[in-house]
């Protein structure tokens, strides 16, 4: 239930930051864009979810401590994990999209990662056993 | 690939893709107006009043000369094994008889056009590398007016007297007789007129402009098909938004009655046709004739952040619940 809702969590505040960039760099913004913003975000962070994410997860909670997690749990998950989402980012750039759409996506998983770690590490924080 | 790809990809993702919309909107003498929904040819009279003149019809365009005969063409695709078009070109006499003025034909139609100046001279662009634009005078003798190698030019339009429209790219162009041989110069009269938009919205596209028609002061009006509005070029080349859509409709096209209304031709997002009337009045104060506008983008995303609330306390209450079960385990 948690990881759903983390997921769910993640991959909405990464659709927020595209939205809320999107005032900005947009005249326009239809419902094409939006629903073509969200389905390719959240099919992608699926993939990257299941197969990347919860790898990951499971080999740096034994890794780092529980008082640092807070730090490197974003960071990771930011910067690391969302590697070859990044690089198929700007690989398809020209092909699926332009550079304004490319830059979209790639602030959208920076965030999701970032929203990811950071629930990791407060889960982890109230799951903890009491001393 | 990158068209097909983005078009089939949008295709599943919302059911919207806009073929390809048509700009047929035009007025007889008494003010009729006529449109194009790319199936049938509406009428909507003086009193208000709608009806079908023309069915079974495919046509992008329309024109009505000084007679008040209405003239448009029928477009079909003969289906994957042959992989050819057909078309003829049909005539609505003011009488109400229906002729076919061109008959049926294979591949799409040349050297004819239904933009017309009022001495029946037809105009029309050749899209190459190379494009040119060509017209044909009423005795059928084919010109050359102008050629090079310009982006991608879009619909023309043109005026009584025979001033000629068009947009190239986000640039709109006036092409007309320079007045001392037979030769014909284009003036740039507005240079960045496209708005910003997603390549899903452009769909590979890289210009946003569509119809293009002028009122009686010679302004210029251009429908914006992605930003879904209306800029008028005024004298100085600066584009001002005079109209937008809501979020389900975008103008393809307009045209003015004769007293001073303007109406617009605009296609839903499920491909529906309408002709809709802004009054003269909604124009003069420069209103936004669209009193029923939604924005997607910022419900959508005041519906994200309530969502993120949502999740956020749905996470801690379950947080709270296993940290409480594990103290209770720990006393």
């Amino acid at each position: 239930m948690l990881y759903v809702l983390s997921f769910l969590l993640s991959w909405l505040s990464g659709m927020l930051v595209i939205l809320i960039t999107a005032f900005f760099s947009y005249d326009q913004f239809s419902m094409i864009d939006i629903a073509s913003f969200a389905l390719l975000t959240f099919a992608g962070y699926l993939f990257v979810f299941l197969l990347i994410y919860l790898v990951a997860l499971r080999i740096i909670n034994k890794k780092i401590m529980s008082s640092k997690q807070f730090i490197y749990f974003p960071i990771i998950f930011s910067l690391v994990t969302n590697l070859p989402v990044y690089f198929l980012i700007w690989k398809t750039i020209g092909d699926l999209y332009g550079s304004s759409e490319a830059i979209l996506f790639t602030l959208g998983f920076l965030t999701s990662g970032f929203v990811f770690g950071l629930f990791c590490a407060w889960k982890n924080k109230m799951t903890a056993k009491p001393i | 690939m990158r068209n097909l790809l983005i078009s089939n990809f949008l295709f599943l993702v919302s059911f919207t893709v806009t073929a390809h919309p048509g700009i047929g909107i035009v007025k007889d003498s008494k003010g009729n107006i006529y449109y194009t929904d790319l199936a049938k040819v509406w009428k909507i009279s003086l009193d208000g009043s709608k009806a079908v003149v023309v069915s079974g019809v495919h046509t992008h365009e329309l024109y009505i000369d000084e007679h008040d005969n209405l003239y448009g063409e029928h477009l079909w695709y003969n289906g994957e094994s042959k992989d050819t078009w057909g078309h003829y070109v049909w005539c609505l006499k003011n009488t109400g008889e229906l002729v076919k003025e061109i008959k049926p034909t294979e591949s799409f139609l040349s050297n004819y056009s239904f933009i017309r100046d009022s001495s029946g001279n037809m105009y029309w662009v050749e899209r190459f590398t190379t494009s040119r634009i060509m017209k044909k005078t009423k005795s059928g003798e084919i010109i050359k007016l102008t050629e090079g190698k310009f982006g991608f030019i879009g619909w023309l339009a043109c005026t009584k007297n025979g001033l000629l429209y068009f947009t190239e790219n986000n640039k709109l162009h006036r092409l007309s007789a320079d007045g001392k041989s037979d030769g014909y110069r284009i003036e740039t009269l507005a240079n960045n007129i496209g708005s910003k938009s997603t390549d899903f919205s452009l769909m590979g596209r890289n210009y946003d402009s569509y119809g293009i028609w002028t009122d009686t002061a010679d302004n210029v009006y251009l429908a914006m098909i992605d930003s879904k509005k209306v800029i008028r070029i005024g004298a100085h080349g600066n584009p001002q938004t005079i109209l937008t859509s809501n979020s389900m409709w975008t103008v393809c096209s307009g045209i003015f009655d004769n007293n001073g209304n303007m109406w617009v031709l605009e296609n839903s997002v499920s491909n529906e046709v309408r002709a809709r009337k802004i009054t003269k009045e909604y124009l003069a104060g420069n209103k936004n004739a669209g009193s029923f506008t939604t924005n997607p983008h910022l419900l959508t995303t005041l519906f994200t952040i309530a969502g993120i609330i949502l999740l956020f306390f749905g996470a801690k209450m379950i947080l709270n619940k296993k940290r409480q079960k594990l103290l209770q385990l720990a006393i």
